[in-house]
C-alpha cells in the first residue's frame, strides 16, 4: 500500500505539473529578493576590481573577510531580511499547499479554477492548523532531549568528548525525526480538512495525530522514502554543482541551470510527497 | 653535537641538605649556556582533593649586574586569582580565553616562611607592592628588602615555604579540573634585575611572563597512579609507601618551570631527530595521537632546520582534559599544550596549528628570553610569522589551516582577517596592559607583527629573511632581546636602513591602504583648437603625446604629487594600429603608511606593464598612450604586502566583472532557496560547535 501509494504519488507529479511550477516560482522568487540586495552589494564592492573577476572561479577568503569587515553593516540587513522573506515564503506555501491539496484530493488532474479557489477556502483553515500544530511541534522538538536525559543517565555530567560528540549527532537525528513527524501531522490534518470539510481544526490535527501514529508503520515508511529519495538527490546534486566551477560565463550559466533544476525536483518531490500522502491517506480511510 | 653529548650525562651523586632528599643529579649541559641566575630546588606535593600546594622552595639567586641590590621582587602570579579585585581580575573582567573562573574556583598563593639559607627569618620584611597600576588588592608581587645587601656578582641564597591553590577549572594557563591538574605560574618567582632596577610587573590580564634563566630541581609528589610531565627530564620516580609517589625533574637554563598530572593520560613516546618527544593525551582523543606526533614533526625539523637547534634533549606535549581548555595553547621550557575536539576533522588544522604555535615559543620566548610583559610582539608576533611560514610549507599553499568542505583558508588569511577590523587602535610596540583592549592586545602582538614580518620577507626575499631569523637567533638565545635588537640584527643582515619601515610598522598605528581610483580609457582625437596642427600618428610617434592630456590640472592643484607618468608605446606599434588610445589611471595612499608597491597595467591585447611607486604621496596618475585598451590595473598583483588592509581596492577593471558577481549571487540564491524549502537544514549547523 505504502509503495503504490508512493508510485502514485510520483506519477501524478507530471500531472500536477503546473502545481509543481507555481511552488518552485514562490521559492525562487522568495530567495531572488534576498539575492537582489546581497548582488547590489556586491557588485558594488568588488564589481570593477579584479576579485570580481577571481570570484567566478574559487571563492577568495581575502575577498570574503574583506566583505564582512567593510560591508559589515550589510549583513544584519540581509538576515532580517531573510526572516522576513522566510515568514512571506512560509505564508504563500501555506496558501500554495491549499489549492494544492484541493486539487490533489478531487483527483481529476490540475485545473486552475479549482486551484485557486481551493487555495482561497482552505488557506485561513491551513493558518489555524499550524496554530494548532504548534503544541505538536513543541512535543516533537522535545524528542531530541531524550538523548541528553540518555546521556546524564549513562555518563553523568562529564561525560569523554566521544559521548558529546556522538551525541550530537544522535540529537540531530531526533530533531529530524521530530521534524519529519510534524511534517507528518500537518500534511495528513490538511488532507483531512479538505477531505472532510471539518471546519474544527483542533479536530483535524487530532485525527491526523491518530491517523499517522496509528499507522505509523505505513505513514512514517512513505515519509521516509521520499525524505531519503530527497538526500539522496541531494548528494548527487553537490558533486555535479562542485564541478561547475571553471571561472567561464558558461559554466556560471550551466551551475544555474543545474541549480534550479535541483530545486524543481525539490518542489516535485513536495507535490509528490502530498499526493502520495493524499492517496495513502484515502486508501486507509476508505473515503 | 648537541643531544648525544647531552645524553652523556654526568651523575653526580650529592646529598640535598635541607630537602632531606638524596639523588642523582644529571648533569645535560657540561657548558652552561645561559648565565644561571636564578636557579630553584623545589620539593612540591599536590593534595589534589583541595588542589593545593605545599612547597619548599631554595632560590639561589646570582646578582647580574654591578649594582649592590638592597632587595628582591618576586612574582605571585597565582594570586591574580586570589579575589575579583586583583588587576588580572579587574582587567579581565573575570574572563580569560573564553572561560570564567568557577563560583568556587578561585586559586591563591601564600608565602608562609622566607629566610636566608643562614637561617635568618625573612618574612615579616615581605611588603606587596603594585608597580604598575597601584591598585592595593594586587597581591602578585612582593618586595623583599634584605639585611644585607647582595654585592656585585655576588650570590644570595633563600629558602622558601608556600602554600598555594590551584584553581577551578584552568583559568589563564594554570588550575585544576577533576583529576587534572596543569600548575603554571605556581611558585614564588624572582624578577629580573636589569638597567638598575627590578623588572617585576603584576600579573595583567593580557600579559605573559619574563624570566632570568637558571638550573631548575625540582620534586613532584603527586599519587601515585598518576602520570606526571614536567619542564626538563625526569631523573628519577619514587614511590613513598603512603600511596604517593616523588618525581624528580631536572632541567638547566631554562627561565620557567611547569608541570602536569592526570592518573588519565595516555603516553605516547617518539623521537623526532634528536629530540624525544612525549605525548600526554587524553582518553578522548586517542585517535588523534598520530596528528599531534606528526604536527611535532613538522615543528621540530623546520624549526631546527631553519633556525638553529632546538639544545634540550626532550619536549612534552600536554594536551589538556575537556572543560580544561583554560591551560590549552600554551608555552614552557620543554613543555607545551595543545587542545583539540573528539571529532575534529583532518582538514581543520588546529592541532597542527597550535602544536607549531606553542612549540616555536621554545625559540621565541623561552631560547630568546624576551620580555613579554613589555614587548608581547617579540615572542607572539615572531611567532605567528614562523607559524605561518610552516604551516604554509607543510600543508599550503592554498588551505593550509583549513580545508574543508570546500573552504580553504591559510593561517596567513586568518590573521589579516583579525587585523583588517583593528588595524589601527594602537602600536605593536606597547606594554601589554596598556592597550585598548584584549583584541587590541591580540591583534597587536599576534596577528599584525606576523603581518609586517612576512611584509617584509616578501620585501626582502625569503631567504634574506630567513637569514634575519637565524641571525637573530643566534644571537640572541639565552639573552633578552629587545625590540631594537630585532631591528639591529635585520638592518645588519639586509644591508639597508629599515627605520622607515619599522618606524611605521611596530611604533605607530599607521594603516597601509593603496587603492586605484580611477581608470579612463579614451581614443585619442585629433587636437582641436588655436594652434595645433598635428595629426594623431604623428602625435604618437613622438615623446610628447603627453602635453595633449589634461592631466596637469589636478596635478598642479597638488603640491605635493608627483609629475605624470608617461609611457608611451613604441613607435613601431603605433604605426600599426593607428587608432592609440589613452590610458589613465589613478592611484591612491588611502592610509598614512608608507610602502613601495608594484603596479601592473594589463591591456586588451595581452600587454602589461609594471611601474613602481615608492607611495610618498597621496596619489599618483598614469598615463599611456598605447594601441590597446587597459583591462585593468591592480596595485601589488601578487598580494605580496599583506599589511594592505583592502586589496579588493587594489584593482579596478575597464568592464564590470559580472561573471563572478554573477556566481556568488546564484549560490547565494541557491543557498537561500534551500534553506526555505528545507529549514531543518539549520539543525546541521551545530556539527560545527568544535
Amino acid at each position: 500500500m505504502v509503495f503504490s501509494s508512493l508510485l502514485r504519488g510520483i506519477r501524478s507529479v507530471w500531472t500536477y505539473r503546473r502545481v509543481v511550477l507555481l511552488f518552485y516560482l514562490a521559492n525562487l522568487l522568495a530567495a531572488f529578493l534576498v539575492m537582489y540586495p546581497f548582488r547590489a552589494v556586491l557588485g558594488k564592492f568588488a564589481g570593477w576590481s579584479l576579485m570580481g573577476k577571481f570570484l567566478a572561479g574559487r571563492l577568495d577568503m581575502d575577498f570574503f573577510f574583506e566583505l564582512l569587515k567593510y560591508r559589515q553593516e550589510v549583513f544584519p540587513a540581509l538576515f532580517g531580511l531573510l526572516m522576513v522573506v522566510a515568514v512571506l515564503y512560509w505564508i504563500a506555501e501555506l496558501f500554495l499547499s491549499a489549492g494544492a491539496f484541493g486539487v490533489l484530493l478531487q483527483g481529476e488532474g490540475y485545473s486552475s479554477p479549482l486551484f485557486w479557489r481551493s487555495a482561497g477556502t482552505y488557506f485561513f483553515r491551513f493558518v489555524r492548523i499550524v496554530l494548532w500544530g504548534i503544541p505538536v511541534f513543541i512535543a516533537f522538538y522535545l524528542i531530541q532531549f531524550i538523548e541528553v536525559g540518555g546521556q546524564r543517565l549513562l555518563f553523568g555530567r562529564d561525560p569523554y568528548q566521544n559521548v558529546l560528540y556522538w551525541g550530537r549527532w544522535i540529537r540531530i537525528g531526533l530533531q529530524f525525526l521530530g521534524f519529519i513527524l510534524w511534517l507528518m501531522v500537518l500534511d495528513y490534518a490538511r488532507i483531512i480538512a479538505v477531505a472532510t470539510e471539518e471546519r474544527r481544526m483542533r479536530v483535524v490535527v487530532w485525527q491526523a495525530l491518530r491517523f499517522v501514529f496509528g499507522h505509523f508503520g505505513k505513514t512514517f515508511l512513505l515519509a521516509f522514502l521520499l525524505y531519503a529519495g530527497g538526500i539522496l538527490v541531494g548528494l548527487a546534486y553537490q558533486p555535479v554543482s562542485n564541478a561547475l566551477s571553471a571561472p567561464s560565463s558558461v559554466t556560471i550559466g550551466l551551475l544555474f541551470i543545474v541549480q534550479q533544476l535541483y530545486m524543481m525536483f525539490r518542489m516535485a518531490l513536495r507535490v509528490a510527497r502530498f499526493s502520495s500522502q493524499a492517496v495513502l491517506y484515502q486508501k486507509m480511510a476508505g473515503t | 653535537m648537541r643531544k648525544m653529548a647531552i645524553f652523556c650525562v654526568a651523575y653526580i651523586f650529592w646529598g640535598w641538605g635541607n630537602l632531606g632528599l638524596s639523588a642523582a643529579q644529571p648533569v645535560l649541559f657540561p657548558e652552561p649556556l645561559s648565565q644561571r641566575i636564578a636557579n630553584y630546588r623545589i620539593e612540591v606535593r599536590l593534595e589534589p582533593e583541595t588542589r593545593k600546594l605545599f612547597g619548599t622552595e631554595t632560590l639561589t639567586w646570582h646578582n647580574p649586574s654591578n649594582d649592590w641590590i638592597h632587595e628582591l621582587q618576586f612574582h605571585l602570579y597565582l594570586n591574580a586569582f586570589r579575589n575579583d579585585r586583583s588587576t588580572f581580575m579587574r582587567e579581565s573582567g573575570g574572563v580569560s580565553r573564553g572561560r570564567r573562573i568557577g563560583k568556587d574556583g578561585w586559586g591563591y598563593i601564600e608565602v608562609t616562611a622566607i629566610s636566608l639559607s643562614g637561617g635568618e627569618d625573612l618574612t615579616d620584611r615581605m611588603e606587596f607592592i603594585q608597580p604598575d597600576d597601584g591598585n592595593p588588592d594586587d597581591k602578585t608581587v612582593f618586595r623583599l628588602p634584605l639585611p644585607r645587601p647582595v654585592p656585585p656578582r655576588g650570590t644570595v641564597v633563600l629558602d622558601i615555604q608556600f602554600e598555594a591553590k590551584l584553581p577551578t577549572p584552568p583559568f589563564a594557563r594554570s588550575g585544576a579540573k577533576e583529576e587534572y591538574f596543569f600548575v603554571g605560574q605556581w611558585f614564588p618567582k624572582i624578577g629580573v634585575y636589569e638597567n638598575g632596577a627590578w623588572n617585576c610587573h603584576q600579573y595583567h590580564a593580557h600579559s605573559e611572563f619574563y624570566a632570568d634563566y637558571g638550573v631548575y630541581d625540582v620534586w613532584i609528589t603527586v599519587p601515585e597512579e598518576n602520570i606526571v610531565g614536567a619542564t626538563g627530564v625526569e631523573v628519577e620516580v619514587k614511590k613513598n609507601g603512603d600511596g604517593t609517589a616523588t618525581h624528580y625533574y631536572h632541567a638547566e637554563d631554562v627561565h620557567d618551570f611547569a608541570w602536569t598530572t592526570s592518573p588519565e593520560f595516555l603516553v605516547y613516546e617518539e623521537r623526532i631527530q634528536d629530540v624525544d618527544v612525549r605525548l600526554l593525551l587524553q582518553p578522548d582523543h586517542k585517535n588523534q595521537a598520530r596528528r599531534h606526533l606528526e604536527a611535532a614533526k613538522v615543528a621540530i625539523t623546520h624549526f631546527q632546520d631553519w633556525y638553529g637547534d632546538y639544545p634540550y634533549p626532550n619536549l612534552t606535549i600536554v594536551d589538556p582534559r575537556r572543560g580544561a581548555a583554560g591551560s590549552a595553547g600554551m608555552e614552557y621550557p620543554t613543555l607545551i599544550t595543545a587542545g583539540t575536539m573528539y571529532g575534529l576533522p583532518d582538514g581543520i588544522r588546529a592541532v597542527e596549528a597550535v602544536i607549531i604555535h606553542e612549540f616555536g615559543h621554545n625559540y621565541w620566548y623561552h631560547l630568546l628570553a624576551s620580555n613579554e610583559f613589555e614587548e608581547a610582539w617579540l615572542d607572539e608576533g615572531i611567532n605567528t610569522y614562523t607559524e605561518m611560514q610552516i604551516l604554509n610549507d607543510a600543508y599550503g599553499p592554498v588551505g593550509d589551516v583549513v580545508d574543508f568542505l570546500g573552504i580553504r583558508i591559510n593561517d596567513l588569511q586568518f590573521q589579516r582577517y583579525q587585523y583588517i577590523f583593528w588595524p589601527d587602535y594602537d602600536p605593536i610596540v606597547k606594554k601589554a596592559w596598556e592597550f585598548y583592549n584584549g583584541t587590541s592586545y591580540s591583534v597587536n602582538s599576534y596577528s599584525k607583527p606576523g603581518l609586517v614580518l612576512t611584509t617584509l620577507k616578501n620585501y626582502l626575499g625569503a631567504e634574506k629573511m630567513r637569514q634575519i631569523m637565524r641571525t637573530y637567533f643566534q644571537r640572541w638565545r639565552f639573552k633578552h632581546p629587545r625590540t631594537a635588537d630585532f631591528i639591529a640584527v635585520a638592518e645588519e643582515v639586509a644591508g639597508e636602513d629599515l627605520g622607515w619601515f619599522f618606524d611605521q610598522a611596530l611604533f605607530s598605528n599607521k594603516v597601509l591602504d593603496y587603492a586605484v581610483s580611477a581608470i579612463r580609457v579614451r581614443r585619442v582625437r585629433e587636437p582641436r583648437g588655436f594652434d595645433f596642427t598635428l595629426s594623431v600618428k604623428d602625435t604618437s610617434d613622438t615623446a610628447g603625446v603627453g602635453a595633449f592630456s589634461a592631466q596637469s590640472d589636478s596635478q598642479k592643484a597638488s603640491a605635493a604629487a608627483e609629475t605624470s607618468r608617461v609611457t608611451v608605446s613604441d613607435s613601431a606599434d603605433t604605426t600599426k594600429k593607428p587608432v592609440p588610445y589613452e590610458n589613465e589611471v589613478w592611484v591612491r595612499r588611502l592610509g598614512d603608511f608608507v610602502f613601495p608597491v608594484e603596479i601592473q597595467f594589463v591591456f586588451d591585447n595581452g600587454d602589461t606593464l609594471t611601474e613602481h611607486w615608492n607611495g610618498r604621496d597621496l596619489w599618483k596618475k598614469y598615463r599611456f598612450v598605447r594601441p590597446a585598451k587597459l583591462e585593468y590595473a591592480v596595485i601589488d598583483p601578487e598580494r605580496k604586502v599583506v599589511l594592505d588592509v583592502n586589496f579588493t581596492n587594489n584593482s579596478m577593471t575597464r568592464k564590470k566583472q559580472r561573471a563572478g558577481i554573477n556566481k556568488l549571487s546564484i549560490r547565494w540564491l541557491f543557498w537561500v532557496q534551500t534553506l526555505l524549502d528545507q529549514p531543518e537544514l539549520l539543525t546541521l549547523a551545530q556539527l560545527f560547535r568544535f
